[in-house]
């Protein structure tokens, strides 16, 4: 029974994790501009970070360390310090889009300017990550976040029409009047945006943390294969949300407001504070998970102590990095940079980052020193293979189409 | 933004200049005209709609500004410089009045100050669709 709470309470935070300020960000533009068409990108990414998610918690299972760890054993260090540098600067860029998030959500509430809140917040992430339980840390934002699922309540509410809706999802098609190299740099964008670096570096180190054993493989599998497509369904919601109401008034999402009017449209003031309540969770439980991955992945390679469940004491400098990277953050979060272009570059930016994360961790797991007996079946490696491809293509492509474009102009 | 725009060489640049920052005013004013919904329906707080205002005041006045500052490139662009900067005048003053009557929780004031929007959207809808 014990174990059947357990696995149901990672589904819920899995679920509920899944969704940050990307996915609120591209789901909601991506939205307004194609309607259904960019559904597509969303699926792909549910399906490569479900491969690589596994993966990942099933290497720091069976070797009880982290990927990070293995990166720079199995890779060696000059290519684990290029891995080092580029994590690190898209995990930075994401805290900090993740911490404004927060702060815009409060202001959502309270209509006090978001740059009043952004210190505080910086200080209640670094407060929770301090004092707050792993556990109780993880659970709470996590099933928070599950408050996200107010969009699909009022997509239903809207009464769509579900023939059109399937209809655009299934034959998308770039709208008159947008060019295709925008519409591919939108795809990026959804896609960098539903699998960000850093949830894979939380993941399996949390799993390290929380001294995951074999008997827990079933909870890494639960987590991952039931909690995040429904995190993707919620993240979907958005978008088709979006489509419903802001699509047909033409109108150009640049601020967080705008991805919570239909919510409020459809369910009034009880679902408006709903989806607050989401907004913040999301927001603010990917603020730390983005602050901790910093911490992971900068103390595995210098191969500092580290770990929430470590005191400071045991280890200073890994709770040295979080502080920093934390004040930083918020430092580049306080100038007049729009958080929401911050966060659109940081998915982006996290597209061309993947491949430095996800090829060693599919090295790692066809090792049977690190695997034993559990290495990548043939199907998982054919399809991890295929899903490789499609992150590399989005990596390379990124920039160029970023460029083009103008970021999506 | 769309609006953003630097210089206009040509009348036809100027043209599309004009029509990509009346489609960004456009945006605030469709998003000023659910915020009204909202308030017209009591469906959401007056901080939330403070904010959605603020926000589509400060895209409009941005739009304004950086249209009034494009050189129109001839005396056959004045007259749309002129014209479309009225109107984008106007939808700042607009959202501007919403976003005052929101913070002072004055719902009719604001609901007033809305029913300027569908005549705005009706003019940026033309010079939306201005030929390129």
């Amino acid at each position: 029974m014990k174990k059947l709470l357990e696995v149901f309470l990672g589904v819920l935070t899995a679920i509920g994790g899944f969704v940050d300020i990307g996915e609120l960000v591209a789901n909601t533009e991506a939205g307004a501009r194609y309607g259904l068409a960019l559904i597509w990108p969303v699926l792909l990414g549910l399906v490569v970070v479900l491969l690589y998610a596994e993966m990942a918690g099933r290497i720091a299972t069976l070797s009880e360390r982290p990927v990070f760890d293995l990166v720079r054993e199995r890779l060696g260090e000059r290519a684990a310090l290029i891995n080092l540098i580029g994590s690190v600067a898209v995990n930075f860029l994401t805290m900090t889009a993740e911490i404004a998030g927060v702060a815009l959500s409060i202001q959502l509430a309270t209509d006090v300017s978001y740059f009043l809140w952004i210190p505080l917040v910086a200080f209640g992430v670094w407060m929770i990550i301090w004092k707050v339980k792993f556990s109780i840390l993880e659970n709470v934002f996590g099933i928070l976040g599950l408050t996200l699922f107010a969009f699909a309540v009022a997509v239903w509410q809207m009464h769509p029409d579900w023939h059109s809706l399937f209809s655009q999802a299934t034959h998308p098609t770039v709208p008159h009047g947008e060019g295709h190299p925008t519409y591919l740099y939108w795809a990026i964008a959804v896609f960098g945006g539903t699998i960000m670096p850093y949830e894979l570096f939380f993941f399996s180190s949390g799993a390290v943390e929380e001294r995951w054993t074999r008997k827990d493989l079933f909870i890494n599998r639960a987590n991952v294969y039931l909690g995040f497509p429904l995190g993707a369904a919620a993240a979907i919601s958005i978008m088709t949300a979006a489509a419903l109401v802001l699509k047909p008034a033409n109108i150009q999402v640049n601020h967080l407001d705008q991805a919570a009017l239909p919510v409020g449209l459809a369910l009034g003031k009880v679902g408006l504070a709903v989806v607050l309540v989401g907004f913040f969770a999301a927001t603010f439980g990917a603020s730390l998970e983005t602050a901790l991955s910093n911490g992971y992945v900068i103390s595995q390679f210098f191969g500092w102590s580290w770990g929430k469940l470590v005191s400071p004491r045991e280890a200073p400098l890994f709770h040295a990095v979080m502080l920093v990277t934390i004040i930083l953050a918020a430092g580049l979060g306080l100038s007049t940079i729009d958080p929401i272009k911050i966060t659109e570059y940081s998915i982006v930016f996290s597209a061309v980052a993947l491949p430095l994360t996800y090829v060693p961790v599919l090295i790692i797991a066809n090792d049977p020193n690190y695997m034993g007996d559990k290495t990548n079946s043939r199907m998982t490696n054919a399809l991890g293979m295929i899903s490789l491809v499609v992150v590399v293509v989005a990596a390379t492509a990124a920039i160029p189409l970023m460029i083009a474009t103008k970021a999506g102009a | 933004m769309a609006g953003c725009a630097g210089s206009a060489r040509t009348a036809t640049d100027y043209r599309l200049k004009a029509r990509n920052s009346a489609k960004a005013a456009l945006s605030a004013v469709e998003t000023s005209t659910l915020a009204a919904r909202l308030v017209r329906e009591r469906r959401a707080f007056s901080t939330y709609v403070s904010v959605v205002l603020d926000s589509a005041e400060r895209d409009v006045t941005a739009v304004e500004s950086t249209f009034s500052s494009i050189q129109p490139p001839g005396k056959s662009s004045d007259q749309l410089r002129s014209a479309l900067g009225n109107v984008l005048n106007d939808a700042a003053d607009t959202i501007s009045s919403m976003r005052i009557a929101s913070r002072r929780d004055a719902r009719h004031d604001l609901l007033a100050a809305a029913d300027k929007l569908p005549k705005l959207q009706s003019d940026l809808q033309h010079y939306s669709d201005l030929p390129a």
